[in-house]
């Protein structure tokens, strides 16, 4: 059994005083084993909704209005908060964007990073503290046996961003869910931390799970890309397909939009609007607003996510799945 | 004519010492020495990460900051420190984060009007009127957002407001700080391509400061590439997209990351390390403790820009100039 | 009577209109989101009605509150008197009654004095740093350092009592937490774009801290003011308990409270009355300070 991760039917809504937003929809998508898939999208599409919701760390006023999470052949969302707290750090793990308020500002490096491996592997603290400088030495932290004792507001950004990756990946854990984790740092630390994080996850045999709105960070990355707009899947392909031939038009305009080498410049074709409110969004497909293609029934119906090749599938009605449709 | 010359600019910060603290006075030099000119109609991308001085620049030729040293010229006339008032609506500037540029209790046309009073208080409402309406059609915002408060409208929106309080005193030049970074990649390319156009219609020149190599080169005539408070490279952006010669931009060019999967296996230069600290710079050339290709004397004397195509410069001892030395 | 809207409008011409404040929006904001609070509307309640009292105190009050009766003096509650008599034979319930007019009013006046200072205080440090700041922040700590109390004691003492000077100074004294708060939330604002914009494109200062500053520091000052009510008032009740507030026979709550010290054992009634008034209204205060802050947290972080 390869599949490690499938999540059938997700859909997560947030309550706020002016209604409901409807956040995420009727999303399914599975990961392999050492698979590395970027989820892509802008803000609003979902994506860190979705990375919460597989961790269950969702905000009090969200609600998972429907849907399964089967990791390992489990539903976590069936499972108790004492179960899926041993689920977290060892076996599933996530590191986010901003590293200021990921670590513990009156906790040092050594008591925080030591952490996974009392809690997971009853170690003692000594031998805990020793395998944390371990995995401070594998993300190339500089003095990795002094920086133990210091406390997080002495390093900078970028070295916070290692030391969060070596805390979260302590237990090599099978999935490892990174949701913009470089974004806030400088071109140069984005690129070598992202080769770090290739090499680590291909080291320990991990999946990746890799939420980001960078096209060009995808490109480097991953296997597969899964494109969210307005909190539905709206394609999902190989990385090579996807960039190669994007069969929805979201997809489509999104690439074409990019600044590229060969169109320095020139005038570039932009996608016309916004992307819609969740609040009330549109009916029939969510896309269909901003679509050149818009045809009758992408007003009124929304169109299913369909294999029109293996491994390429999309949710379009300009589309017929060639087989048979899956979900 | 240039529009603008900058000659030799300086902006150091000073470090705030206790009254009682003893030894010399320590700066951060965040801009340590830069030249550079701007034809009319023209852009000059800046390029640099954070902490290369690249936003200090902008602020100082818009008027932010003063500058501890060098000059800015306008029109052939010295505006380093006193700007007199016909001057000042000459030179505008764009906002990086769209929520910050505005004042969030005035409603947005309270804010779009401010440059005009500021300069020509007596103007009469009417006059004042007809300016405005023209610049918000032109930028491409309906009529009734602009009396709608600054968290009412979508960050786009929000940024082609600032772009049209930036035109209404018909400025000659407009200094952008990252214009789009803060915004969502379908939007992107619509306000590349409005600054694309009112450039055009206005004869217009920008002063372009980004982190992101593709936005610049998209835009720019001349792209100046930053480093630690100095410019390490200057030239087209083909130039330095296809031929970079300063390591710095080699490893800048060489890996960021870019929407074509196939281009993953390329010869990457990574680098290592942080930038260096500002307080304290490195001797000689500031970028050699990062540098893969230092020698001995990049250790002890600073390179000079030097010409070694025609439009093509570089401060790099690798490089000796063909014809003579030129800053 | 000068006009506020015409110094606002002599300083900011056209930059702003007194309309485009919408200050009338904003107070009905305050007012419905208050109401939809329990704590708002149970505080809010018990501060008009005791404001109402006050200003209605010649239709509510059984007897003149100077009205003496010396046959009637030190009397327990009873029928005619339902607080008891105090050592004159003065009704303790109606002197209370128009007791709060006095009380509420001098906490507003010194409130409203120390507002002004400490903002105008807390702008110009905020604003201009350096040396300015410098200065401003020293007296702050200065005045920080010093019990209140003691200060306001040895002016009274050389100024006199009476109620003008109690508001003026306690007006001087009280202004520090209003200039703190207002001079950190300047440093802040002023570090955002539209703010170094304005300065950039050659507007000056003082419309920069109006229009730009002090728009935005406005929900703090609210809450602020709120807050302050209540520490106007027992400071001058303190004052007055020691003699040194409003004279006799004014009815100030404090002043009761301190006439009837030299009888606590066997006429209470005359302190712990005022006594309790005194802290339901401070309570009420400090209730309504905090859920004006809740409301007008979204304000105060930049956002609606």
């Amino acid at each position: 059994m390869n599949e490690l991760l499938k999540v059938r039917n997700l859909s997560v809504n947030y309550i706020i005083d002016r209604g409901v937003i409807r956040a995420v929809e009727n999303v399914s998508f599975a990961i392999n084993k050492g698979e590395k898939i970027c989820l892509v999208g802008e803000s609003g599409s979902g994506k860190s909704t979705v990375a919460l919701a597989l961790m269950k760390l969702l905000p009090k006023n969200a609600i998972i209005k429907s849907g399964e999470i089967i990791f390992k052949g489990t539903d976590l969302l069936t499972l108790n908060e004492d179960k899926m707290r041993q689920i977290r750090g060892k076996e599933i793990a996530i590191v986010f964007q901003n590293p200021l308020t990921s670590l513990n500002p009156l906790l040092t490096i050594g008591v925080q990073n030591s952490e996974p491996f009392e809690e997971h592997l009853k170690m003692e603290k000594k031998d805990a503290i020793q395998k944390a400088i371990n995995m401070l030495k594998k993300v190339k932290l500089t003095d990795a046996d002094k920086a133990v004792y210091r406390y997080p507001h002495t390093f900078s950004g970028g070295m916070r961003q290692r030391i969060l990756i070596a805390m979260m990946l302590s237990l090599q854990p099978e999935l490892l869910i990174a949701d913009e984790p470089f974004s806030a740092l400088d071109v140069s630390l984005q690129v070598e931390l992202m080769h770090l994080l290739n090499e680590l996850v291909k080291d320990f045999n991990s999946s990746l799970l890799f939420i980001t709105h960078d096209l060009g960070v995808a490109a480097e990355l991953c296997d597969r890309i899964i494109v969210m707009y307005a909190g539905k899947i709206v394609e999902e392909a190989t990385v090579f397909d996807l960039f190669e031939k994007p069969k929805h038009p979201y997809a489509q305009g999104l690439l074409q939009s990019l600044p590229t080498i060969e169109k320095l410049n020139k005038r570039l074709v932009t996608l016309p609007g916004s992307p819609p409110s969740l609040l009330d969004p549109p009916k029939g497909c969510r896309f269909h607003p901003r679509c050149p293609y818009a045809m009758d029934i992408c007003k009124k119906e929304e169109p299913q996510l369909i294999e029109i090749e293996p491994t390429h599938k999309v949710a379009c009605w300009l589309y017929k799945s060639d087989t048979h449709e899956t979900n | 004519m240039k529009l603008i010359n900058i000659i030799d600019l300086k902006k150091y910060f000073t470090v705030s010492k206790s009254l009682l603290s003893i030894g010399k006075q320590r700066y951060i030099k965040a801009v340590d020495g830069i030249s550079f000119n701007i034809e009319k109609g023209e852009t000059l991308g800046l390029i640099g990460e954070s902490g290369s001085g690249k936003t200090t620049t902008g602020y100082c030729l818009f008027g932010i900051e003063k500058p501890t040293g060098g000059k800015i010229i306008f029109h052939g006339l010295d505006i380093t420190y006193y700007r007199p008032k016909k001057i000042r609506g000459k030179i505008q500037m764009v906002f990086q984060d769209p929520s910050s540029s505005f004042n969030p209790r005035l409603r947005l046309i309270e804010s779009i009007k401010e440059p005009l009073i500021a300069l020509k208080g007596s103007t009469s409402n009417s006059a004042i009127h007809d300016v405005l309406f023209k610049v918000i059609k032109s930028v491409g915002l309906d009529e009734d957002l602009i009396y709608k408060y600054p968290h009412e409208i979508s960050g786009g929106q929000l940024q082609r407001a600032a772009i049209a309080r930036a035109l209404v005193t018909d400025p000659e030049i407009i200094i952008l700080d990252e214009p789009t970074s803060a915004l969502d990649a379908s939007i992107r390319s619509q306000i590349l391509n409005l600054l694309l156009d009112i450039q055009k219609e206005k004869s217009l020149a920008y002063l372009l400061i980004s982190h992101d190599i593709l936005t610049a080169a998209y835009l720019s005539n001349v792209i100046a590439v930053m480093y630690a408070g100095k410019i390490v490279e200057t030239g087209s952006a083909k130039d330095l997209l296809f031929k970079p010669k300063h390591p710095y931009t080699i490893a800048l060019m060489t890996s960021i990351p870019l929407p074509d999967p196939r281009l993953r296996g390329r010869k990457k230069i990574i680098l290592s390390g942080e930038p260096p600290s500002l307080l304290d710079p490195p001797k000689g050339c500031r970028f050699h403790p990062r540098c893969p290709y230092a020698m001995d004397i990049c250790k002890k004397e600073e390179p000079q820009l030097i010409e070694i195509e025609p439009t093509h410069k570089v401060a790099c001892w690798l490089y000796k100039s063909d014809t003579h030395e030129t800053n | 009577m000068i006009s506020v809207r015409k110094i606002f409008a002599t300083i900011m011409r056209k930059d702003i209109t007194f309309q485009s404040l919408e200050t009338v929006n904003l107070w009905k904001y305050i007012i419905t989101q208050l109401l939809r609070n329990k704590k708002g509307i149970t505080s809010l309640g018990i501060i008009s009605v005791l404001a109402l009292i006050g200003i209605f105190a010649e239709f509510i009050a059984p007897y003149p509150y100077d009205a003496q009766d010396l046959q009637n003096m030190l009397r327990p509650p009873s029928i005619g008197h339902i607080f008891g008599t105090d050592a004159l034979g003065r009704d303790v319930l109606s002197r209370i009654i128009y007791g709060a007019r006095i009380t509420i009013f001098i906490g507003f006046a010194i409130t409203f004095l120390t507002a002004i200072l400490g903002i105008m205080l807390g702008l110009i440090a905020g604003y201009f740093g350096g040396v300015i700041d410098m200065i401003i922040s020293k007296i702050i700590e200065i005045f920080w350092a010093f019990p209140i109390i003691v200060i306001a004691l040895g002016l009274t003492v050389v100024l006199g009592p009476g109620i003008r000077n109690v508001i003026l100074v306690l007006g001087i004294l009280l202004w520090v937490p209003f200039a703190k708060v207002i001079r950190t939330k300047t440093l802040v604002i002023r570090e955002n774009s539209f703010v170094k914009y304005a300065k950039a494109i050659g507007l000056p200062s003082i419309k920069i801290i109006i229009k730009h500053i002090f728009l935005n520091v406005v929900p703090d000052i609210i809450v602020l003011f709120a807050l302050t009510i209540p520490d106007a008032i027992i400071s001058s009740a303190a004052l007055s308990f020691l003699g040194l507030g409003v004279q006799p026979p004014t009815p100030e709550w404090g002043a009761i409270l301190s006439d009837g010290r030299l009888y606590l054992m066997i006429a209470p009634w005359i302190s712990v009355f005022p006594g309790i008034f005194l802290l339901i209204l401070a309570l009420s205060f400090n209730i309504l300070g905090d859920v004006l802050r809740d409301v007008l947290d979204p304000f105060m972080r930049g956002r609606k």
